[in-house]
């Protein structure tokens, strides 16, 4: 993984790889968060891709979200515009399951050919709620096998006091239903972030036999690690729960400790997994249900996000690969 | 090689608390004998050969009443697994939890409305197919049926699937199980086998769309359901066995998931396949079948209400919570066995309330003995004391099993809490476990207290994470409807002229709002309100009834122990108390004032 501020991602050389690498499509998403577009806004001249989407749910563009998600919507569209041959805009939805997933196939299906042998694509992962970044790169990977998928993520500088409030509903990801076995029990595998009221409310949709409680160490950020834990707490102190280890911005390392737990458990258990940590952490919960399909990935919808005060600032700008698919050839 | 990250395991050390509520899940079979008391928990009901849904909160019991209906439950109450199969109607229960993410896949509300709805019956076909047979390996010993019974058993079950489709499965069973050996653990690998090709189909068509293409098999009620049933029945040789179908946490279901359980019952083929739902009321989201038409009562299920409303010495809830105490007080082996001992009333307040009795019996002489002198002694001896105490600054006591039980507003696991963390609390300030004979009254005092603010602030927030923005509006209402009827039970209890001193219940007359039902709903779902319905005095039909939880009497300083009337709200005192409590407070006394005869008493036989 490499990592760059603003500035050196911006200087970069057309000669670097990557530059060198033209991409098929570059995908981003507006939202109400300053740092969506921080990484486009960073693109160094002589990146160029042939197409540009960028995601927007629907909800975001009304109501107190709506000022800034179109604001940064307009600047994603204008930033884009210099990098790629063009630029559309798809609207998707936050809330329903069913019109996140159609908006995101139909624009896939225009955009990419179908005979697409090995499209090159870079995800600017920053500001996709957790779902949408799954689904999305579901379709991606499964539609284009052969695909090669750049990732890049600006860090925040810091984060809200509090980042999403309340729950509306807990449903399985789609295309990560998994398969659940009558007689055997249910453990739930969290990778948990600053959100354990989220946390709280799966345990008590899923009513785990055993809860799995993976705390991001080493952290994206130091301070973050505390946060972390001290957030969590409450969840620790249940019975029935275990807690573990996974690095957080390290995409094959995090797939590695949960391929692990599934190893080891994933005979004798229905396994649900919960990422509520980094995107970089979340995706690799991706990569682990596609080596173990049995495996269900959940997500607990929330009642808001804090608008005003999510994020500020932009640290960091890290980029990195998605790691090719591993098969289970038997389940 | 990988490496284990687990870091350890819990911290918890087992707990000699007898009062600890586990899911039954986690309980051996002797542990749900154990803890459970049959008598007055309506499963006696619930035996009978008809379907019944079967209603109640978390915590209710509904779950350890169906696990305890469970074979390995049953064959330990007979003494035998077979003599589990002395009855004129024999059954046999098999338990299907529906978990989330189970059943209700957001995969699909991709497909189209018809093919969702034959996979997901499909899918519940091979969930209760799954725990039938592992039910028949796991709970019977092996010798229990015939040589080939149950060889010929998953043979015929796994025909009643078409041929080309279930063939690969089979094949692939076969593979991993023996049928001759093991016919139940290969019917499971059967079953996971068609499992697998649902999760591999929704995959697949949430990825390309409907060009996906099934490969399994599909089942319906006639065609698999029915005939698994007949073939349980010759299993077990027994032609005139019922099979009990358990369908524990229905609420997880879909709306149209629920439809199909509703076609299976609306079939009233309770010879053969009796369905036991289990669900959350309001979480019940439809009694249509498929094909639209309605489930009704008594026709086609019968219904129980796992949560009680009387709480009074006489009720049935009175004695099974007693009975259930009791049992645990004896499984901890602690040196109290008795609950009425082991939680006591404060004995100041008692002498206190008897002081006010005498005083209350010389009142009815000098009113010029109005009906009844016990009547008139037992509906104003408690509201004198409550006024008593409010006037020299006391706290009341809500000290005593017989308190507990009312303020646990019919729901079980409302009085086990509580008790659970007195017993904590006498532990923490030193006592050792054994030396625990008693709960001292401040102690219990001082819980109680807590678990009734419990309810009125913490819950609140808890519930307002639990809903969606848009309705944060009418849980605000909510909270203000509490306030303004505890305000208004408070000044009635504590009015020496008041007539109906302890209520705790109000009726509405006349046409709600859709606004302040909705309100009125989500009191009902969150329990700060039960909901019955009683009949109107002018034989009008049947008049709307809400009871305050009675967990809330000690943060409003109401009496919880007897039904002496309600209030009747017109729908804009109802809009006024969502608003505002002192203005409706002030328009509600000023009724009063107005009116020489409030509310009539209305006897507590004529509720229902």
């Amino acid at each position: 993984m490499k990592s760059y501020t603003e500035h050196s991602l911006k200087a970069l050389l057309p000669t670097d790889p990557f530059c060198k690498v033209k991409d098929d499509l570059f995908v981003a998403c507006a939202s109400f968060e300053s740092r969506s577009i921080a990484t486009a806004r960073s693109l160094p001249p002589g990146y160029w891709a042939c197409q540009a989407l960028i995601y927007v749910n629907r909800e975001f563009l009304c109501g107190e979200p709506g000022r800034p998600t179109r604001g940064n919507m307009y600047s994603l569209v204008d930033f884009l515009a210099r990098h790629t041959g063009s630029t559309h805009v798809v609207e998707g939805s936050w809330l329903c399951a069913q019109k996140q997933w159609e908006s995101l196939r139909s624009s896939f299906d225009e955009l990419i050919p179908t005979d697409a042998v090995s499209p090159a694509i870079t995800i600017d992962v920053t500001t996709f709620n957790r779902e949408s970044l799954l689904v999305m790169t579901l379709l991606l990977r499964m539609r284009y096998p052969s695909s090669s998928i750049r990732l890049l993520y600006a860090a925040p500088q810091t984060h809200g006091e509090w980042l999403s409030r309340g729950f509306r509903i807990v449903r399985n990801v789609i295309g990560f239903a998994g398969t659940q076995y009558p007689n055997r029990p249910t453990l739930l595998v969290v990778l948990s972030g600053f959100e354990s009221e989220r946390t709280l409310k799966l345990i008590e949709e899923h009513e785990p036999a055993l809860v799995l409680l993976g705390i991001g160490d080493p952290p994206s950020r130091v301070d973050f690690l505390n946060r972390n834990e001290a957030e969590q707490k409450l969840v620790l102190a249940r019975q029935d729960v275990r807690p573990f280890k996974f690095a957080a911005t390290d995409l094959l390392a995090c797939r590695s400790s949960l391929a692990s737990l599934i190893n080891e458990y994933g005979g004798t258990y229905n396994v649900i997994l919960a990422p509520m940590s980094t995107k970089l952490s979340t995706l690799a919960a991706l990569t682990v249900a596609e080596q173990f399909p049995d495996t269900q990935i959940t997500y607990c919808l929330p009642g808001e996000y804090n608008v005003t005060d999510y994020s500020t600032g932009v640290g960091d700008i890290f980029l990195t690969e998605m790691p090719a698919r591993i098969i289970q050839l038997a389940s | 090689m990988t490496t284990n990250p687990i870091l350890g395991s819990s911290q918890t050390q087992p707990t000699k608390n007898p009062f600890v509520v586990e899911s039954p899940e986690k309980l051996t079979p002797q542990q749900i004998i154990d803890l459970f008391v049959s008598k007055h928990t309506h499963v006696e009901s619930v035996r009978q050969r008809k379907h019944t849904l079967i209603w109640g909160t978390r915590g209710s019991g509904k779950s350890m009443m169906l696990r305890y209906l469970e074979p390995r439950c049953q064959a330990l109450v007979a003494g035998d697994v077979a003599k589990m199969f002395d009855s004129d109607s024999p059954s046999l229960a098999i338990y299907c939890p529906c978990k989330e993410g189970q059943f209700n896949k957001t995969e699909l509300q991709l497909l189209d409305p018809n093919s969702a709805m034959i996979l997901s019956e499909h899918l519940l076909n091979l969930a209760i197919a799954d725990r039938v047979a592992h039910c028949c390996r796991t709970q019977f010993p092996s010798d229990f049926f015939r040589a080939c019974g149950p060889s010929t058993f998953a043979r015929s079950v796994s025909m009643l699937f078409d041929g080309a489709s279930i063939r690969s499965s089979l094949r692939e069973a076969s593979g991993k199980v023996s049928l001759d050996e093991s016919p139940f653990a290969w019917l499971e690998a059967v079953f996971a086998s068609e499992n697998i090709k649902i999760s591999k189909f929704l995959r697949l068509n949430s990825i390309h769309g409907q060009q996906g293409t099934y490969e399994g098999a599909t089942s319906g009620y006639h065609d698999f359901l029915l005939p698994l049933m007949k073939a349980v029945q010759q299993l077990f040789d027994k032609p005139e066995m019922s099979l009990y179908l358990l369908i524990d946490d229905a609420d997880k279901l879909t709306r149209s998931q629920q439809s199909i359980i509703n076609t299976w019952i609306a079939n009233r083929d309770q010879q053969a396949i009796c369905v036991k739902v289990s669900a959350q009321r309001d979480e019940y989201r439809t009694f249509h079948t498929v094909s639209g038409s309605l489930i009704e009562q008594p026709h086609d299920y019968s219904e129980i209400d796992v949560d009680e409303l009387y709480t009074n010495s006489k009720s049935d809830y009175f004695d099974k919570v007693m009975l259930i105490a009791d049992r645990r007080l004896k499984l901890a082996k602690l040196p109290a066995t008795s609950i009425l001992e082991f939680l006591p009333v404060d004995a100041a307040e008692l002498e206190l309330l008897n002081k006010i009795k005498k005083e209350t019996e010389l009142e009815w002489s000098a009113e010029g003995n109005p009906g009844d002198r016990s009547d008139y002694v037992d509906r104003y001896a408690t509201a004198r004391l409550f006024q008593h105490l409010s006037r020299s600054k006391r706290r009341k006591s809500y000290a005593g099993f017989q308190n507990l039980v009312h303020l646990s507003s019919g729901v079980v696991r409302n009085f086990l809490d509580p008790c659970y963390l007195m017993f904590d609390k006498c532990v923490e300030k030193g006592q050792g476990i054994n030396d625990i004979t008693f709960i001292p009254p401040p102690i219990q005092n001082d819980v109680i207290f807590r678990y009734s603010e419990d309810l009125l602030l913490m819950k609140f927030e808890d519930i307002r994470k639990d809903l969606p923005p848009e309705h944060w509006g009418k849980l605000k209402g909510l909270r203000t409807l509490i306030e303004s009827l505890g305000r208004l039970f408070y000044q009635r209890l504590h009015d020496r002229s008041s007539r109906e001193a302890r209520l705790f219940s109000f009726s509405v007359g006349g046409n709600i709002p859709e606004d302040i039902e909705e309100i009125l709903r989500l009191g009902v779902r969150y329990r700060y309100l039960q909901h019955r319905t009683y009949s109107s005095k002018d034989g009008g039909g049947r008049e709307n009834w809400y009871i305050l939880s009675r967990r809330l009497c000690p943060v409003f300083k109401l009496d919880p122990t007897g039904f002496e009337g309600r209030v009747t709200l017109k729908p804009d005192d109802l809009g006024l108390a969502c608003q505002d409590p002192l203005k409706f407070l002030r328009r509600r006394l000023k009724a009063a004032e107005e009116s020489e005869h409030p509310t009539l008493f209305s006897r507590d036989e004529d509720e229902s």
